[in-house]
């Protein structure tokens, strides 16, 4: 029966600390509906879905399910009421082998004296694998040895096997590439058509407007409101979510490619093993180039790769300013490139360091005293200085920086490189979970930085981000520039995924 | 106007409650006596080769590597520049050979985890049991048989460093000059990123393998300063030369609650009080009539096991009343940024 409600919270409480994470909560989930959770970083999303997941408990307020007081005490309990559940605090077991891990906790069934028969198990996730198209994974290789992408997989699979009749999904798109997005989005309609339920949470507002049939927006620990999508307007969502007005527009609104005359880097017949095939092209002062390509195209390695990050990198990259041969990091650093990878919390900040210590570490040539010494007062004032110059939000410059938001750390990442005199910035999803206002904030930086004139490589897996920002796309397939767009008509998504696909 | 509270260092704040607290134990067990035995000079005197050792240790340890060779460099390099000293008949040259050996061990040690990418325990490890070998080879009888003209005995000015006068500050020197190297210089800094994410570190463009080939340079170099005051005390070499050196510089450093994973908690200062503990442990038990290597290794034991529940429930304390930002500051830190 569609349309019934089977999951609702009544007001559900929950503080940690000092913090309430949660006020009074009420919450209704309907039968064969997607429903979205939106709202900034801290507004007690995933808060909410901890608690329905077993993950947390509540301190008051009850959840009922299909009717009946719903109180799992842990994510296996969840499974076993029939909630499947992909979240961020979950994750996988890094020494065991995916497949084992799609059933982990929930061994029993295929163990006999002790002994847990893993081929069965992956013979049964292949199965379930099958049944939702999700594609081939190692399912013998352990899932640490996996990328993001896998393990989010692996993830998914877990859920799945659980045969739910709910599905949680906190913020998976964001690790998936182009092809697999679509495929869940694929497993997302199949099961909305199987009467079953999904509540998920994405900082990609355009993809909660596509997918979801109904929002509740959260601010501050509170339900600000349930709406269907169709009877909201992006603007509309974005001020409830932020509580104000949000100014003017995210993206570029000129339609047409600029940039400078001089060339700021040059990249000749670059290869790195068979992920990058034979690439050339030059990146102009002032002009953002977006990179776009599914999963397999390699447009994450051509980012490491012009950072002289790779040890298997052939050809040249050129800074023209001093005509550089970028061949190392070390090299790329002291020429003035910068780079942001795309895993933030372990490729790019020290997540137990302080802020001041990851804000100061690109910089720390330039804070030399003369006697070749690096004092705390300079690294204090550079430090301050990036913290308000980019309002990360923080007590101090000596706070953890573990302790910040998805937003405020990039915030961090960006704003480290910022502060020194750059030549070329090369960016790998630069907003990946941050929330609006965040994002906001970074496209604004991009727009100034182009502005004053310096050449940037924007590599997304959002097509809309790219499309947004960019002079012009090179889209990539197999690791080769199958496709050059320009700024103006050509600018379509449609145009990026028939050459992408 | 910019809110700042330092954070409190909770592992240092651990390692002197330690020290203090094994003082007072001591004081009562010895009814006094401790107290009156009990002076700066003896303890440096007693964990001086320790404290240098450790020194160099620190780079190493900051990067969340091990060294597990200084003992055995410490053996090898003073017998290299002991012998060569005696060949030539020139005392002084003792000392630029011994420390060149030393450091000439750590940098092989550098390139061997830096470039090679070796695990730094196995790679030290294989030191510490090839060279011990060596070295008690060529303490043994047989060995000065063969080649009696290397007999040696301390003389000249490694002689000095016997002296008060030399001793000392030499001592303070080295203490200063490490402390700015890892606190105030690129190079500390950039060791003390690898130990704290060695990914980060490679992305953002810190030169990983220069910065580890210095690194376990500076921990053999010192390895070696460290053998030049053994050879002032001891007056020559002998086959257990630096035996368990690395273990004692590696207590010390837990006394200090310094992490073996590396990173930016990692301060010099730690391990002075690391140091100190111990000295006071052994002058205890001495003054007590334990004096015995097994009681002195028994109680180091002891000593570590009662570190780890100390840090891990300091660790639980320091959770438990962490600043954290609350959504009240961040809306209010919003609002200013907006205003």
């Amino acid at each position: 029966m569609a349309g019934e409600i089977i999951l609702k919270t009544e007001k559900l409480c929950k503080t940690f600390g000092p913090t309430k994470a949660n006020i009074d909560v009420d919450f209704e989930l309907r039968r064969g509906e997607v429903h979205g959770l939106v709202g900034e970083n801290g507004s007690g999303k995933s808060t909410l879905l901890s608690q329905i997941a077993g993950i947390i408990g509540s301190d008051s307020g009850r959840i009922e399910l299909q009717g009946e007081v719903y109180e799992p005490h842990s994510p296996l309990d969840a499974y076993d009421h029939g909630i499947g559940i992909v979240v961020q605090e979950l994750g996988v077991i890094g020494n065991v082998p995916a497949g084992v891990n799609v059933f982990i906790g929930r061994t029993q069934r295929f163990t006999k004296f002790g002994i847990v028969n893993t081929t069965k198990i992956n013979e049964e996730v292949r199965e379930i694998a099958k049944e939702w198209d999700l594609g081939d994974l190692p399912l013998n290789k352990l899932a640490g040895a996996m990328n993001v992408e896998s393990r989010k997989q692996v993830e998914l699979l877990r859920a799945l096997a659980v045969d739910p009749e709910i599905l949680i999904l906190d913020e998976i798109t964001q690790a998936l590439s182009y092809d697999n997005r679509r495929r869940l989005y694929a497993i997302i309609e199949k099961f909305k058509a199987m009467g079953r339920s999904i509540l998920m949470i994405s900082h990609d507002l355009e993809e909660i407007m596509a997918t979801c049939d109904r929002l509740t927006v959260l601010r501050d620990g509170r339900v600000v409101d349930t709406v269907e999508t169709s009877a909201i307007s992006m603007n509309d969502l974005k001020r409830m979510m932020v509580g104000r007005e949000m100014e003017g527009e995210y993206y570029r609104v000129d339609n047409e490619p600029s940039r400078r005359e001089s060339i700021a880097l040059s990249v000749e017949n670059l290869s790195v093993t068979d992920e990058v095939k034979d690439m050339s092209f030059d990146i102009y002062d002032g002009e953002i180039v977006g990179f776009c390509g599914l999963s397999g195209s390699g447009i994450h390695t051509i980012g490491k790769a012009l950072y002289g990050l790779s040890d298997e990198a052939k050809g040249k990259v050129r800074l023209r300013k001093n005509e550089a041969l970028i061949d190392s990091s070390q090299k790329a650093l002291h020429e003035g490139m910068a780079y942001v990878p795309k895993e933030r919390d372990w490729e790019g900040l020290m997540m137990q360091a302080n802020i001041r210590d990851n804000i100061t570490l690109p910089g720390l040539d330039d804070l030399k005293s003369k006697a070749g010494f690096v004092w705390n007062g300079a690294l204090n004032k550079t430090a301050n200085k990036a913290v308000s110059e980019f309002s990360v939000k923080c007590n101090s410059i000596a706070q953890e920086m573990g302790g910040l938001s998805g937003g405020n750390k990039q915030k961090v990442n960006l704003g480290r490189w910022i502060a020194k005199d750059l030549s070329c910035l090369v960016l790998d999803c630069p907003t990946r979970g941050v929330d609006v206002g965040a994002k906001a904030y970074i496209y604004n930086l991009l727009k100034s930085l182009k502005a004053d004139g310096l050449g940037m490589i924007l590599i997304s897996d959002e097509l809309m981000e790219v499309l947004g920002m960019a002079d012009r796309i090179f889209v990539v397939k197999d690791g080769e520039i199958a496709r050059e767009l320009k700024r103006g008509d050509e600018f379509t998504e449609d145009n990026i995924i028939e050459v992408m696909l | 106007m910019k809110i700042r509270r330092a954070k409190m260092d909770v592992s240092m704040l651990t390692s002197v409650i330690l020290m203090v607290g094994i003082f007072v134990v001591f004081l009562f067990l010895t009814g006094g006596n401790e107290i009156s035995k009990f002076s700066l000079t003896n303890i440096i005197d007693s964990s001086i080769i320790y404290i240098i050792a450790g020194l160099g240790y620190l780079f190493v340890i900051a990067m969340g590597s091990a060294d597990l060779s200084i003992g055995a460099n410490l053996g090898i390099s003073c017998i290299i520049g002991t012998s060569l000293a005696t060949i030539w008949g020139v005392d002084w040259t003792a000392i630029p050979v011994t420390l060149a050996a030393a450091l000439g061990i750590g940098l092989i040690n550098g390139v061997l985890v830096g470039r090679l990418k070796v695990p730094s325990f196995m790679v030290t490890v294989a030191w510490l049991l090839g060279i011990r070998g060596m070295i008690i080879y060529t303490q043994t009888e047989v060995f000065e048989e063969l080649f009696p003209t290397m007999y040696y005995q301390t003389a000249g000015p490694l002689l000095l460093l016997k002296e008060s006068f030399v001793k000392y500050p030499l001592f303070v020197a080295l203490i200063v000059v490490v402390y700015l190297v890892l606190t105030h210089t690129k190079f500390g800094h950039y060791c003390r990123s690898i130990g704290e994410n060695e990914l980060v570190a490679r992305n953002v463009g810190v030169p990983i393998k220069n910065v580890k080939l210095w690194a376990f340079g500076l921990s053999g170099l010192m390895a070696g300063v460290a053998g030049l005051f053994y050879l002032a005390r001891n007056g020559g070499t002998n086959n257990t030369i630096g035996q368990n050196l690395e273990v004692d510089v590696i207590a010390c450093i837990f006394a200090g609650c310094i992490l073996v994973t590396g990173g930016y908690s990692t301060k010099l200062p730690k391990l002075l009080l690391g140091c100190f503990t111990f000295a006071i442990l052994k002058n205890g038990l001495g003054l007590m009539g334990y004096n015995t290597a097994f009681a002195k290794e028994l109680s180091q034991g002891l000593v570590i096991i009662l570190i780890m529940f100390a840090v891990i429930k300091m660790k639980d304390w320091e959770s438990k009343r962490a600043v954290t930002i609350t959504r009240e500051d961040e809306v209010a830190l919003t609002d200013r940024a907006i205003s």
